[in-house]
């Protein structure tokens, strides 16, 4: 096993609360909820929980993230092959066993739509898993799929925010806000508003 | 010769903003371009560092980042600066592959124009980079034979007057899934890592390339998917896909395991591209 200071990327005198927000930066980073139709899904999951075990090592709790997203399905309808297929990654497969099925509902175009994610036909795969949120509102595996993708849209939009220093957008708002403080209080920073 | 500067502006999309670098980091990423630069016309000769360009000066970063974990520059002038002496990355195996990775691309693009447009322009520059073909071809001739046979699977494509656009880009998706693994990757999950980044990064390179030429190829009568589909594409709809698209290739990009130039590589990744993006959607011109 890896020195777990070094894969929670902090010094050997960190403090309990620097390992804690090392901890929640990086599980949030690798968190399964993010390699959702990524294709290198599994290495991800390796690295979660190569972050989980350190932190377990270094706090001697139990992290509440460990868990195990890896199911096998024992099933032996089509969908539950197709499901397998998926799991080992095994796209080209999985998308042969779909197009033979004709009676294609709810489950069919979730998967089809999961099969395209994972090989990077993102505008197909999109529409196939909202067709089976539409057909089965209330299954909460197809809204969950839904949501991460649109969670995983956010997020990389969320780091960009955070490494850029917007100073002039702030800067206004913050002014702004000075001045309602102001006029609150009977005074006037911006004297035209 | 100003047309390679338009190859160049087809692949002009990966690079850094500026604005938010640190000029350490800055000068780094310069001293990658002119090494760049310079490694470009020791190996394919004079005329070919016409065609350089961000994005391999982007892919370049991306495999000294993985593979090595120092920096070693020279300092000297050139031709475009001759007044000062700047930092210059030496010749490397990473730079040295990146460069070839450039003149494919760039020979390549040229031949599908002279094939699909006739364009005298393009058979003139071409000529002038036939040394520059000859040499890349003796070294990296597998890796000139696959990807042209990308190119024309997807001229195969526009002949058939295709406008499914996931079908389009998967096929100029699979030419920089090609490119972004040199042989001398060895470790079979960094190599996993770098061709998904080269494959979700060829989608976007596809779509948004596509969106902005829509104008252009109007006028010409050009094959362009946007067109064919015969309806205005849904800003909002597309700018979810190709951020989407990133993310996807941002999360596969933190999982490797980085030695140098991290805060670069989240600078045109974050940054750069969402960039991009955004001004493409708005309409503005970002190579202008």
């Amino acid at each position: 096993m890896r020195d777990p200071y070094e894969v929670l990327g902090v010094s050997k005198d960190a403090s309990q609360d620097e390992i804690k927000s090392a901890y929640r930066k990086l599980a949030k980073q690798y968190h399964p909820d993010r390699y959702v139709g990524n294709p290198l899904a599994d290495l991800a999951a390796e690295k979660f929980k190569e972050i989980n075990e350190a932190y377990d090592t270094l706090t001697g709790g139990n992290s509440s993230n460990s868990s195990n997203n890896s199911r096998s399905y024992s099933g032996t309808g089509t969908y539950a092959q197709i499901r397998n297929y998926i799991n080992m990654r095994n796209f080209g497969e999985a998308e042969r066993l779909l197009d033979d099925v004709s009676d294609r509902g709810a489950e069919w175009f979730y998967l089809k739509g999961v099969v395209c994610l994972g090989r990077g036909w993102h505008a197909q795969g999109i529409n196939f898993i909202r067709q089976a949120v539409n057909l089965e509102p209330n299954n909460m595996e197809y809204r969950r799929t839904l949501a991460s993708i649109e969670h995983q849209t956010r997020g990389y939009r969320e780091v960009g925010g955070d490494m850029s220093s917007d100073t002039a957008c702030n800067c206004c708002s913050n002014l702004i806000c000075a001045d309602c403080c102001c006029e609150c209080m009977g005074g006037d920073l911006i004297s035209c508003c | 010769m100003l047309y390679l500067l338009s190859v160049r502006k087809m692949f002009g999309y990966v690079k850094v903003t500026k604005d938010e670098l640190k000029v350490r980091e800055y000068n780094v990423y310069k001293s990658y371009y002119c090494g760049l630069c310079k490694t470009l016309k020791s190996e394919y000769g004079y005329f070919s560092r016409f065609g350089l360009n961000y994005d391999s000066v982007f892919l370049a970063l991306l495999l000294s980042s993985v593979i090595q974990d120092e920096y070693d520059c020279d300092s000297s002038r050139c031709i475009a600066h001759p007044t000062e002496k700047r930092p210059i990355m030496k010749t490397n195996k990473c730079l040295s592959y990146s460069a070839a990775a450039m003149v494919i691309l760039a020979l390549l693009k040229l031949e599908d124009d002279i094939r699909d447009e006739h364009s005298v322009k393009s058979a003139l520059t071409y000529f002038v980079l036939l040394g520059a073909k000859r040499k890349v071809k003796k070294r990296y001739g597998a890796l000139f034979d696959k990807c042209r046979q990308q190119i024309n699977k997807l001229s195969e494509l526009e002949k058939n007057k295709t406008s499914n656009i996931d079908e389009l880009s998967d096929v100029f998706a699979h030419l920089l899934e090609i490119l972004f693994v040199p042989d001398f990757i060895e470790d079979e999950t960094t190599a996993r890592i770098l061709a998904h980044m080269g494959y979700m990064l060829g989608r976007f390179i596809y779509i948004i390339d596509a969106y902005e030429d829509m104008e252009k190829d109007k006028k010409k009568k050009s094959f362009n998917p946007f067109l064919l589909s015969g309806k205005e594409p849904d800003k909002d709809e597309l700018s979810d896909l190709l951020t989407f698209n990133l993310s996807s290739m941002a999360n596969s990009y933190e999982l490797l395991d980085l030695k140098i130039n991290k805060p670069i590589l989240n600078n045109i990744i974050y940054l750069g591209l969402s960039g991009v993006l955004d001004k493409t959607l708005k309409g503005e011109k970002e190579n202008a």
